[in-house]
């Protein structure tokens, strides 16, 4: 019994070395490095305790950063969730086409965030961008969409949320098909309207995949990266940088890798606080059925 | 059963990670951490490249393989000039029976090349794009004692040369940069000899009729980053501040510290947003990539273009009839000056297992006909003796400026390499990017110079 718990301790071993080769040692070395003047070279750094913490918080773009990344967390879960329960619950419904239209809302979230944001620059770039040329068509005048970082903001937003709405989806799908259907029939029976189906019955009773999806979105927001590059690039003038483009924009354009992994620090521990109070705030809305 | 299956399982488990773990200690390390982007120099992956050798490999010894040699080669390149110097490499080991690996990250080099030199593992040979002495020096070997070495040109010394006079790359070629124009589209808005502008205000002239012409004045390329404002700042600032005869002599205050930003910063600004406030950049100018603005040029939607190179706009382009000028002069009387940098550049990483092989490419490449097709690649001139590189097209364009504005020329080392100090370069377009965004208020634009200039300064000075 023992040497068979032994084994079964030996099992975690390579799950836990890869934890730690990839996770935690690396956590570790930001963490050292944020107490560091470094270019992100050199063989040589120096000590500089909390210098880069405190010139972070003066930062202006820094701050710019900060908000930003709140903004584009905030209203792209905002549009995932509102977009992800509606789709469920229209593919809930049977009708004949029902697979084609969930593979066509799922497809964006295999593509590449990448590719994706590069994809939207040929909708928004000023020559010959699609919206410039219906713009056209109407005798009006183009518009350079992202060059005023308010627009830049709110597109990466829409993209961003309309691209992870499949996965959104998938989980509320699964959410509505574990939910009995005895408790919706004694409800119609009771006389309850449509609203009155879904605010009473149906949304109490997916709290479980909101929790989920509300926190995996969140999260994915605040560490929201590759859109933000093929978009705008964190332009114009470092305006619609979100921290995680910030930190790159530090660490190898501006050589100051110290001062980026101060930034890391600083997301880590905020996107850890987030995590708990997100938990913590659903873990007591939880419905027992 | 189930137990001998558990240990094993265990055992193959741990044995592939020490197996990972262990290829990091070998001397094969940066060949396998790079295996996305190792190439061979004939084009073909490193498997293919594998299989081709095993039928070789029977005839050839184990100490032949090592006197013949396997280095590997970090390049900038991409595209065509990748192919084409591909087939430069592909010549060397064929003559040679040194087999060379190429990593091509294109426009990933430089994040690829700062998280070699962090775990100090780099490739045996690398480009230094204008960087050999300041971010690289301490990775590369000297190349003083090289048999090349007296070939190069004399007037790149003191962009790379350190204190004590080393040298770290075999530099062929010089980088010129000026202001970038297209003749057809000059022509078109009336202006017939590109090479009659000599100041700013002759430039502000000929951006006047061209914008009247219906063309957009100059393109800028800034959603590329900050680096497109950094070389803008770099072309217009030393016309007006440390040229001979320029508006201002201030190279010593910029050195010793001193520099007054809120006065003079803001007089540069304030002509750049002037510019902007009379229409001269494209509207998109924030957001359009250089390679837009390239096409731009080369398309002749567009007169003139501060960054280069010309690469693209030639490649769309090729009849275009596109050229440079000089840095333009700040006040009548003074020069327009060109600025010389470190142009196609190559160092050999201090701790190559194989330095006999990388000389030897190095002295390959040094060959003046090898420096000819290596300027071919772009817009740079020959920096080693005796190489003309006449068919080149930035060669050709160069020359042709230099002949047009005969004696009144100037040349210098690069701005902010000469007269700013270390990690100016990003600031310099955050701040300057700031006034396209903003051309009303340059103030807070100057601030972000200032502050970074003052720090990066006392940075500089040990403090």
């Amino acid at each position: 019994m023992k040497k068979r718990k032994i084994l079964q301790n030996l099992m975690y071993l390579p799950a836990l070395g890869l934890m730690i080769a990839f996770i935690v040692y690396p956590l570790f070395r930001g963490f050292l490095y944020s107490f560091y003047k470094w270019n992100g070279y050199s063989q040589n750094m120096t000590f500089v305790g909390f210098k880069n913490y405190l010139d972070m918080m003066g930062n202006q773009f820094f701050r710019i950063a900060f908000w930003n990344t709140v903004l584009y967390a905030v209203f792209s879960t905002l549009l995932q969730e509102v977009l992800g329960i509606a789709f469920a619950l229209f593919l809930n419904s049977r009708f004949k086409g029902r697979i084609a239209v969930r593979t066509v809302i799922y497809l964006p979230v295999i593509i590449s965030a990448l590719l994706i944001g590069y994809m939207m620059t040929f909708l928004f770039q000023y020559h010959y961008g699609v919206f410039n040329e219906i713009l056209q068509w109407f005798g009006m005048e183009p518009i350079d969409w992202l060059r005023d970082p308010g627009r830049g903001r709110l597109i990466i937003s829409l993209v961003t949320g309309w691209h992870y709405t499949g996965s959104s989806m998938i989980i509320f799908m699964a959410g509505l098909q574990n939910i009995p259907d005895m408790y919706i029939e004694a409800a119609k029976l009771d006389g309850a309207t449509k609203w009155q189906l879904f605010s009473r019955i149906t949304l109490p009773l997916l709290q479980p995949a909101v929790a989920s999806t509300v926190l995996l979105n969140m999260v994915g927001g605040l560490k929201i990266y590759d859109s933000i590059v093929s978009l705008t690039n964190g332009g114009p003038v470092q305006k619609t940088n979100s921290l995680s483009t910030l930190i790159s924009y530090t660490y190898f354009t501006s050589e100051k890798a110290g001062y980026a992994s101060a930034i890391g620090m600083f997301q880590f521990v905020f996107i850890f606080i987030i995590s708990f109070f997100i938990n913590r705030y659903f873990a007591g809305k939880e419905v027992e059925y | 059963m189930r137990k001998m299956w558990a240990v094993l399982l265990v055992v193959v488990m741990l044995g592939s990670m020490l197996v990972g773990c262990g290829n990091g200690s070998g001397d094969e390390d940066p060949e396998n951490a790079q295996q996305e982007n190792l190439e061979s120099a004939n084009g073909g992956t490193k498997e293919e490249d594998a299989g081709e050798e095993v039928a070789e490999s029977e005839e050839i010894s184990e100490t032949d393989r090592e006197t013949s040699g396997n280095i590997s080669m970090a390049v900038t390149y991409a595209d065509s000039n990748l192919d084409e110097f591909k087939n430069i490499i592909s010549e060397f080991e064929k003559e040679s029976g040194i087999t060379v690996e190429l990593i091509t990250p294109a426009s990933e080099y430089e994040s690829v090349l700062k998280t070699m030199m962090a775990s100090n593992t780099l490739p045996d040979i690398f480009m230094t794009h204008g960087w050999s002495l300041r971010r690289y020096s301490e990775y590369l070997q000297p190349v003083n004692s090289q048999p090349w070495f007296d070939s190069m040109d004399k007037a790149l010394e003191p962009i790379m040369a350190d204190e004590d006079g080393n040298v770290y790359a075999l530099c062929v070629s010089t980088s010129v940069s000026g202001v970038y124009f297209n003749g057809d589209a000059l022509k078109k808005a009336g202006v017939e000899d590109p090479y009659s502008i000599v100041t700013w205000k002759n430039f502000e002239d000929a951006c006047e009729k061209a914008k009247a012409a219906g063309l957009v004045p100059i393109a800028v390329g800034g959603g590329s980053g900050s680096g497109q404002f950094s070389s803008i700042f770099g072309g217009i600032a030393p016309t007006l501040w440390t040229d001979v005869g320029a508006k201002y002599d201030l190279a010593d205050a910029l050195l010793d510290g001193s520099f007054d930003s809120d006065t003079y910063v803001t007089e540069m600004y304030e002509m750049i947003a002037g510019w902007l406030e009379k229409g001269y950049f494209n509207e998109d100018c924030l957001t359009l990539d250089f390679d837009g603005a390239s096409r731009m040029l080369g398309s002749g939607d567009a007169a003139f273009m501060l960054r280069g190179p010309l690469t693209i706009a030639h490649e769309a382009f090729p009849d275009a009839d596109c050229g440079i000028l000089p840095e333009l002069a700040s006040i009548d009387g003074a020069k327009p000056s060109f600025r010389l940098g470190e142009g196609n550049a190559y160092g050999v990483w201090k701790d190559t297992n194989n330095a006999d092989a990388c000389w030897a490419l190095l002295e390959y490449l040094a060959r003046p006909e090898n420096v000819e097709r290596i300027c071919a690649l772009g817009t740079d001139y020959p920096a080693i003796e005796g190489v003309e590189a006449v068919d080149a097209f930035g060669y050709g364009i160069y020359a042709k400026a230099v002949e047009a504005y005969g004696d009144k020329l100037q040349y210098d080392n690069l701005f902010d390499r000469k007269y700013l100090p270390s990690g100016m370069w990003s600031i310099l377009g955050d701040s300057l990017s700031m006034v396209f965004e903003s051309p009303d208020d340059v103030k807070p634009a100057v601030e972000v110079f200032k502050e970074g200039y003052i720090e990066k300064y006392e940075e500089s000075k040990g403090n």
